[in-house]
């Protein structure tokens, strides 16, 4: 017997398809307010019952009740051929999952996990039992099942993965009825088994979920949960970016340096980030720098000089606030030592400019 | 270029353009359809599925056959207009804001090309002091990339001799140039070209010919006697922009004398917050995620203002420096409309930007 893979759930519409599964590994019933959940070791299969709405509610619940421990669902199970592009016998894994509601195509599409599949299926709302309802939803894709939209859909609601793997059964429309009785004599799970092991042989298991860590930055530091998405995201950039790993990238952000500091530890994190968002964005923490020499003259006279947001416009704002008339000539010696034009040429992009700056550096 | 099926509208089923399409595709199952709406867009078809899985549509288009295209499209003062004749694209240029438009990277061609050409006719009388009005034919497909299938252009060159002021833009990447020497030129076609510096080219135009090639259909073009546009368009930060553009504006000269450019624009890359979410999914490993770029005053994903302005300017001085008359090169500046400075965010460049 081989192993099955860990933290899977692998969802059937009927029994009859899951037969092989539950007679190949040791699946156990799971008390549980939804019928039809197994588990074995640390995966689960569930018996979801034909059509979308039936698929949603056992599997809503289930995924409810289990999704930290489910790292990808797997649906196995027949499907129908609306055209010659799937012929009977195949067993096919597909890429994309299309739906048609009581009124026409869902607009949402689903896209599962291999890379490689090439055929998509649609979930169609009733069974295809004459060649009018097959060609209306041939095309969208070449199979038609009843269940994985409504998989596809949830497992994008809990943020899992999913595969499916299907059997086709017959030529929807044409042949339904007599193949459904022919599978309920033959046994479908076999080649869907025969496939699943083969899908899974080759696939090395991703490691287990981390959650992320209370403080990632660690001691001395304390992350705002909006901070820890920003250090996320920066991190992903930079490392695109410079093909670096995260530690390297916190270094040269001046991880050490930025826990010395004497500042409450959501401060130093604001700092990191700060120095983070400077080696993302080089042409512009370059502007800035240049811009506060620039404005330096305003600053050392006590008045603080506020850029528009995102450098959008050219205008610059000073505050301040005079008390006596030395501070009155204060401000007017600062405003004689800085050249506005300078500052809009440079918020204007004048490549000249940025040449001169270049040069006197 | 395989298609896995083509959907045809019974309506123009039989219209000799259908025919003549149909008849270059003898090998791909034809499905009959009522109106191309009822499957095209009805679900949202991954965009990437467009290598493994393309559709071809076919049938006529309806509502607006020429639309006015947005402030900044072309030189300042003239009426723009862009017509549809087609929707998406062969190419996979990892910016372009197909990938978040029609939610479905399916071609379409429309046949109804008299139609098109009543609703341009009807647009020149509405300018008849206008001594150029300008037909677009880029907006949402290249314009050549699929001439050989679509055969169109042969019924649009009548029409553009017979009103000398309809001015054409076409606007590819394709190099397939011969069904255009063949039509020959005339003097109100402006046949116009999107370029990059070749790394830029090869590392975001996927499937597109390169820089050489393109360069060098201009070439054929120009010594045909055909009017030649430039876009650069997008242009990608990088720390040699100078030297890159300089490079490209004279391999650019050496291959068109200046005086076959008609014009030469510069637009900076930019994308709206959808199709940047759709950029993200699609190519996670972009070399354009890098970019110093973020959502700006209008949402949209660019470079901060300085920076861009920083690269127009750049570019266009490289241009002057090279030889181009100033009056040929024109800068796609979304701050200076009007209403970048607060409520409804023109479309200006966005629609430029393939």
């Amino acid at each position: 017997m081989s192993k099955l893979p860990s933290n899977m759930l692998l969802c059937f519409a009927h029994k009859g398809e899951a037969r092989s599964f539950l007679k190949h590994y040791p699946f156990q019933p799971v008390a549980f307010p939804v019928e039809g959940l197994y588990r074995c070791e640390a995966s689960l299969l569930l018996i979801t019952g034909e059509g979308l709405q039936r698929t949603s509610e056992k599997l809503g619940a289930v995924l409810g009740g289990f999704y930290r421990e489910i790292r990808e669902i797997v649906n196995l199970g027949i499907a129908g051929a609306l055209d010659e592009r799937a012929k009977p016998g195949e067993v096919l894994s597909i890429r994309t999952c299309y739906g048609e509601g009581q009124n026409g195509p869902l607009f949402h599409s689903f896209t599962s996990r291999d890379g490689h599949a090439t055929v998509d299926c649609i979930s169609s709302v009733e069974r295809v039992e004459d060649p009018e309802a097959a060609q209306r939803l041939a095309p969208f894709a070449p199979l038609v099942d009843r269940e994985l939209w409504s998989i596809g859909s949830l497992a994008k609601r809990f943020a899992l993965p999913f595969r499916s793997l299907k059997l086709v059964a017959d030529r929807a429309g044409v042949d339904t009825r007599e193949v459904c009785a022919t599978l309920r004599l033959e046994d479908p799970g076999i080649p869907l088994l025969q496939a699943f092991r083969e899908t899974f042989a080759g696939i090395v298991e991703d490691p287990a979920p981390v959650l992320a860590a209370e403080n990632p930055l660690g001691p001395g530091f304390y992350c705002t949960a909006s901070q820890q998405r920003r250090l996320e995201s920066m991190l992903k950039a930079l490392a695109l970016k410079g093909g670096e790993e995260n530690l390297a990238i916190l270094k040269k952000a001046g991880i050490g340096e930025i826990r010395q500091r004497p500042i409450a530890p959501k401060a130093r994190t604001q700092a990191l980030l700060e120095n983070l968002h400077a080696l993302l964005n080089p042409f512009e923490s370059r502007l800035r720098g240049i811009l506060e020499e620039m404005v330096q003259p305003l600053a050392e006279a006590g008045f603080e000089v506020r850029f528009s947001p995102h450098l959008e416009q050219d205008w610059l704002e000073i505050k301040a606030l005079l008390h006596n008339s030395g501070q009155t000539r204060k401000l007017g010696e600062a405003l004689q030592r800085f050249t506005l034009e300078e500052i809009q040429a440079l918020l204007n992009g004048d490549p000249q400019i940025y040449k001169k700056v270049d040069s006197s550096q | 270029m395989k298609f896995e099926q083509v959907f045809v509208e019974t309506q123009v089923r039989d219209l000799p353009q259908t025919v003549k399409i149909l008849k270059k595709l003898p090998e791909v199952p034809v499905r009959e359809i009522r109106k191309i709406e009822d499957v095209f867009g009805r679900v949202r078809k991954p965009y990437l599925h467009k290598r493994t899985a393309l559709n071809l549509y076919i049938g006529r288009k309806e509502g607006h056959l020429v639309k006015e295209a947005p402030d900044a499209y072309g030189l300042l003062g003239e009426p723009h207009f862009y017509f549809i004749h087609s929707y998406n694209c062969i190419y996979e240029c990892e910016y372009c804001y197909l990938q978040g438009y029609f939610k479905s990277p399916d071609l379409v061609l429309f046949v109804n090309h008299e139609e098109i050409q009543a609703e341009m006719a009807a647009v020149l009388r509405r300018f008849p002091e206008r001594e150029r009005v300008w037909f677009h034919a880029g907006e949402f497909s290249d314009s050549l990339a699929l001439t050989s299938l679509s055969q169109e252009w042969p019924l649009y060159w009548p029409f553009f001799e017979e009103h000398p002021r309809a001015w054409l833009e076409l606007r590819t990447k394709a190099v397939n140039v011969r069904p255009l020497l063949q039509l020959g030129p005339l003097p109100n076609v402006v046949v116009t070209f999107s370029l990059s510096p070749e790394e830029s080219t090869l590392a975001l135009d996927r499937g597109t010919p390169g820089l050489g090639n393109r360069l060098a259909a201009m070439s054929r073009l120009a010594k045909a006697g055909f009017t030649l546009g430039v876009h650069y368009d997008p242009v990608v930060y990088r720390d040699d922009l100078e030297s890159a553009y300089r490079e490209l504006t004279g391999a650019l000269l050496a291959a068109v004398p200046e005086q076959q450019i008609a014009y030469i624009s510069v637009g900076v890359v930019r994308f709206t917050h959808e199709v940047f979410l759709e950029f993200k999914r699609n190519y996670p490993e972009s070399t354009l995620l890098k970019e110093e770029m973020s959502a700006s005053f209008d949402n949209k994903i660019r470079y901060p203002r300085p920076q861009r302005l920083f690269m127009l300017k750049t570019i266009r001085d490289a241009c002057l420096e090279l030889g181009v008359s100033p009056e040929k090169v024109y800068l796609c500046m979304e701050e200076d409309h009007p209403a970048a400075q607060g409520g409804e965010v023109a479309r200006t460049a966005e629609a430029t930007h393939r």
